[in-house]
């Protein structure tokens, strides 16, 4: 068996945040494999490490690995900057995306979009080009063009922010998507959309991982894997039934 | 005791080291001057001197100009060469040459083609000048003014309590004078073009701004440098000293939106030659600006200052309130490189009741420079019902620049919505990791943010190509954006256009 089977590879993952006695430990010990192809959910209580997890793998510079690896198709992905990672197919879906005032929102993914295809050695794409793509993709998830014209998330609430991730997924087009609670705070047209976002871009030659408190985004997108996190490990692997567990009985059976 | 004594404040130079201020000849200068000058300009400039007599030259204890070393502008402060033959007639620069159709040209906007007064050393030339429909222009010494509205200037003059704004009275040849009659909406805004001859020139500019009632109008203000091409080749050019204050009454509800490109505003003409404003000339130069407005009944101010500091830069703001139901808007919007310096004062007085006021500066700060911004809004006893805010947020891109925030408040009414806060910090990382993301690189992303900082001021002089700007030539805010962005991206290399040209 080769490694190249997976796209993502955690292996022992320790990371804590904070220095001298402001250290925490964070990440205990995390094993985990996604192959091509499948989707994986991730459960857990509050204060887990999910996000932590999802950032460390996205490159967030407030986090020390102490321990373990990263493999994104088989590459160590650690001693890479997050704009590299991105570059390479990783894409970080934010609980909570960053407002960002001045910095117009389709300008913004044009700019993105084009790092992605230069990082693939193809053309940029000019404006006009580039407007018909992101008109598409707005369309699939009814997104009205005032997106366009406004800053990165300035104002939106916080299913339009969680909708635009979405929408620079669908731009960007990731080899790995990792979503952080995209479901949160949506309602259930919003939940819908967004998981018909998810849906299209799962398929051969990628994997979603899927960070979520609740079981309810899985009824819309059926996950391959689902584990639960908690105190920093993986504490239970199992099907999709897994989450429905979860939801009937809560996480304390899994934690003690 | 000589007048020098009377001007000379008794703190003067106690932590600087002594400079050549006013001496007892040159002192004896400005009384000579203002009797031989125009009879016409007398009692503005006596009410000025007598001002300046009162207010003392700056000196480090200053609190107007407690961020700045006095030091620095000091020595400029005495007579210009000009003080020397008060004759007043055709203009002769002090330095250099006039601008010629190319310099000028090369300074225009798009929306204001037709529509220029150029100044040169701070006195208007008539015949290089086109003004659009609806302003009147002449100057002081000319114009018969409406008494009521002389007195008002006078007043200007007599209560003024910033030396270099006095002193810019005293000794303006001929004071601008721009009016705008009751009802008129020019539809062209009305563009200044400021162009300083050289080298070791001090020059006073004194515009007086007349809004007639319910008169609307915009005047943009641009700064360009001829000092280059004058100073002959291997010559060093001496830094010059740049006096500008423009007196702005508007009566009841007149608008008027007055925005001014500081010098740094790189100019096409620079590239071709021409008049420009090149980056060795304006650095060296103290730049003193000074906004006086007093807004009558329902009228309206917007100012907005771009700009990109010098060795010293100094904006000062003065706004009254006088009326009921007025408005006033006054932004700053400031990048900063190298050691450059650029320091904003603002005195904003709510006098009456119900007026509202607002104040924004943003500046970023690189290498070693630094920037100050000290604004007071004052609201007066009776100025029930005001509403004023003043913010003022710093963007520090290093260790070693400097940005000092005063905000302050003094209120002496008791039913009134005042805020004002001030931020100094660098780029956010959050926003920072979210744009590094998505694949921008570190050098971008803090590009984008940077001119997204300074951008929220700029979007309130207006979009680009407003106003049917011709194709291919640049609107103001245009100029605007390149004073301010062109030099983030010398900054940033990888600025936000970065990836159409790599």
């Amino acid at each position: 068996m080769t490694t190249a089977t997976y796209m993502l590879e955690v292996k022992g993952l320790e990371a804590t945040i904070g220095e001298d006695e402001g250290i925490t430990q964070i990440l205990k010990g995390i094993n985990l494999a996604v192959k091509t192809g499948e989707v994986h959910a991730i459960m857990g209580p509050n204060g887990s490490g999910k996000s932590t997890l999802s950032k460390i793998i996205a490159g967030h510079p407030d986090y020390r690995v102490s321990k373990g690896e990263v493999l994104f198709n088989g590459e160590n992905i650690l001693e890479l900057e997050a704009d590299e990672r991105a570059r390479k197919g990783i894409f970080l879906g934010f609980q909570y995306p960053v407002e960002i005032p001045g910095v117009n929102n389709a300008e913004f993914l044009r700019m993105a979009y084009n790092q992605r295809r230069k990082a693939e050695g193809k053309e940029e794409a000019d404006p006009l080009d580039f407007e018909e793509i992101l008109d598409a993709k707005m369309k699939t998830l009814d997104m009205d063009g005032r997106y366009k014209e406004r800053s990165i998330n300035e104002g939106f609430s916080g299913g339009e922010k969680k909708r635009n991730e979405i929408l620079q997924m669908a731009i960007l087009d990731p080899a790995l998507a990792i979503l952080d609670e995209t479901d949160s705070g949506l309602d259930v047209d919003a939940l819908k959309i967004v998981a018909g976002g998810i849906n299209r871009l799962r398929g051969p030659g990628k994997a979603i991982v899927l960070i979520t408190h609740y079981q309810r985004l899985l009824d819309y997108v059926q996950p391959d894997v689902v584990h639960v996190l908690s105190g920093g490990k993986i504490v239970k692997t199992g099907g999709k039934d897994l989450a429905l567990e979860v939801e009937k009985q809560g996480y304390d059976w899994l934690v003690k | 005791m000589t007048e020098a004594a009377a001007i000379a404040p008794k703190t003067m130079f106690m932590r600087e080291p002594p400079h050549p201020a006013i001496t007892p000849s040159q002192e004896a200068a400005i009384p000579r001057w203002i009797a031989e000058g125009p009879a016409a300009l007398a009692d503005i400039r006596t009410a000025a001197f007598n001002a300046l007599k009162k207010t003392g030259l700056p000196h480090t204890g200053s609190e107007d100009f407690s961020f700045i070393r006095v030091g620095e502008f000091l020595p400029h402060l005495g007579p210009p060469a000009a003080a020397a033959n008060p004759a007043t007639g055709a203009i002769a620069p002090t330095a250099g040459r006039l601008p010629t159709q190319a310099d000028i040209q090369g300074q225009l906007v798009a929306e204001a083609r037709g529509s220029y007064l150029v100044l040169v050393d701070g006195t208007y030339v008539p015949e290089l000048s086109k003004p659009g429909n609806g302003f009147q222009v002449s100057t002081l010494s000319r114009e018969t003014l409406p008494a009521d509205l002389r007195a008002s200037l006078v007043r200007v003059a007599a209560e003024e309590t910033d030396a270099v704004a006095a002193l810019g009275m005293v000794f303006s040849r001929d004071p601008l004078v721009i009016q705008v009659a009751a009802k008129a909406v020019p539809a062209e805004p009305l563009l200044l073009l400021h162009f300083h001859t050289g080298s070791g020139v001090r020059s006073d500019a004194f515009i007086l701004y007349h809004g007639g009632k319910l008169s609307e109008a915009r005047v943009l203000a641009r700064h360009a440098s001829l000092a280059d091409s004058a100073t002959p080749p291997g010559a060093v050019a001496t830094g010059s000293m740049e006096n500008v204050h423009t007196v702005a009454l508007l009566d009841d509800g007149a608008s008027l939106k007055f925005l001014e490109a500081g010098a740094g505003a790189q100019s096409a003409g620079a590239q071709t030659g021409t008049a420009g404003s090149g980056e060795n000339t304006v650095n060296r130069d103290i730049h003193f600006r000074k906004l006086t407005a007093r807004l009558h009944r329902d009228s309206r101010l917007l100012a907005i200052s771009a700009h990109t500091g010098s060795r010293l830069t100094r904006n000062s703001f003065s706004v009254d309130l006088a009326g009921e139901g007025a408005e006033a808007e006054v932004d700053g919007a400031t990048v900063l490189t190298g050691n450059r310096q650029s320091h904003n004062f603002v005195r904003i007085r709510h006098l009456v009741p119900h007026c509202v006021s607002r104040q924004h500066f943003k500046s970023v700060a690189a290498d070693q420079s630094r920037s100050s911004v000290d604004g007071t809004i004052y609201v007066a006893k009776d100025a029930q019902q005001t509403n004023a805010y003043q913010l003022i947020n710093n963007l520090m891109l290093s260790d070693e620049a400097r940005a000092d925030s005063k905000p302050q408040l003094m209120i002496h009414a008791d039913d009134v919505k005042c805020s004002h806060g001030a931020t100094s910090g660098k780029l956010d990382p959050a926003q920072q990791f979210y744009l590094e993301s998505r694949g921008l690189p570190p050098l971008q992303a803090r590009a984008l943010l940077t001119v997204a900082f300074i951008a929220e001021v700029l979007e309130k002089a207006g979009k680009s190509g407003e106003a049917g700007a011709t194709p291919g030539s640049d609107g103001f805010r245009d100029i605007l954006d390149h004073a301010l962005l062109d030099t983030l991206k010398n900054r940033l290399p990888a600025a936000s256009e970065g990836e159409r040209h790599a």
